[in-house]
């Protein structure tokens, strides 16, 4: 699988966590907004070398973001139950930050990306909708 | 200027110099496939980032060649990396045809799910039309696993 980075890898995220994911495009979401598609779940290994990103909290899914489109979430035990090798593990510098890791990547082999969609596609039936609609970020305040 | 604007100024040229009876490799056969592909293209909605890699207007014009033929009216277009991904799903089955990056790349997936359970999957590397015809076809047809 293509976790090219293991720096910072921190413990495993308790089953009974619920985390979210941001919606950084469009089609994350069905065009009816009452579902979520594989297209959420689809890691490249040239943006997301360390794992998939996840937050521990729904702002901070989508504060680096652009523009966003909503959020899902997603219970960590659901993720592990799937029985695909996945592992939900915090990052050790950021608690907030939370990365799926021994995702196979979508822009590898052929055989890789056999893997990476059917995966996608099982996320995003556990996944549900946190947000349909943009979520406004408040700046950080910084305490001085 | 837009991709929109780009290809829409590279289709004009081209049919320009392009008589009626004369078909060369790159000739657009359906102009409704291309404008939908190039609309996805440039939806920014379906980008992360500006930075995110387009598809080329080689591709697109090689994608809507190959989809000729092919219902896209309940497909789902997005530009993804560079690929142009196009995508079916009816009852628990999705195929997906993937575009690029590179011109010459063209690769179905499809799948069956059963109770958030991928039963089937298969991806052909090495496709063409008839497959993915092939894969319509399995997608609206009666429940059996990927063969």
């Amino acid at each position: 699988m293509c976790d090219e980075q293991s720096n910072d890898i921190g413990d495993l995220v308790p089953d009974d966590t619920i985390v979210f994911r941001g919606c950084s495009k469009r089609n994350f979401l069905t065009q009816s907004k009452d579902g979520v598609q594989a297209e959420a779940f689809q890691k490249d290994g040239r943006n997301h070398r360390d794992g998939l990103s996840l937050a521990s909290e729904i702002i901070e899914s989508v504060r680096y973001f652009k523009k966003n489109y909503g959020a899902i979430h997603i219970r960590v035990g659901d993720i592990h139950a799937l029985g695909r090798g996945l592992e939900v593990r915090y990052d050790a510098t950021d608690p907030r930050h939370i990365l799926i890791r021994n995702m196979p990547c979508i822009d590898r082999s052929p055989e890789e990306r056999l893997q990476a969609e059917s995966i996608a596609s099982e996320l995003a039936y556990i996944a549900q909708i946190a947000s349909p609609i943009p979520i406004p970020v408040p700046p950080i305040i910084n305490p001085e | 200027m837009s991709l929109a604007a780009t290809m829409e100024r590279s289709l004009e040229r081209e049919l320009k110099h392009t008589s009626t009876a004369t078909y060369r490799a790159d000739t657009i056969f359906n102009l409704g496939i291309l404008n939908a592909l190039i609309d996805a293209s440039s939806d920014m909605d379906l980008y992360e980032s500006d930075e995110e890699l387009h598809p080329s207007a080689k591709l697109l014009k090689i994608a809507a060649n190959t989809l000729s033929g092919t219902p896209i009216e309940h497909a789902e277009i997005a530009p993804y990396l560079g690929e142009i991904n196009v995508t079916w799903k009816k009852y628990g089955r999705r195929v997906k045809a993937i575009f690029g990056p590179s011109p010459n790349t063209f690769m179905i997936y499809r799948e069956e799910m059963e109770e958030g359970k991928v039963i089937d999957k298969k991806l052909e590397a090495n496709a063409d039309p008839g497959k993915l015809h092939k894969s319509i076809e399995w997608l609206y047809g009666p429940a059996k696993h990927v063969r």
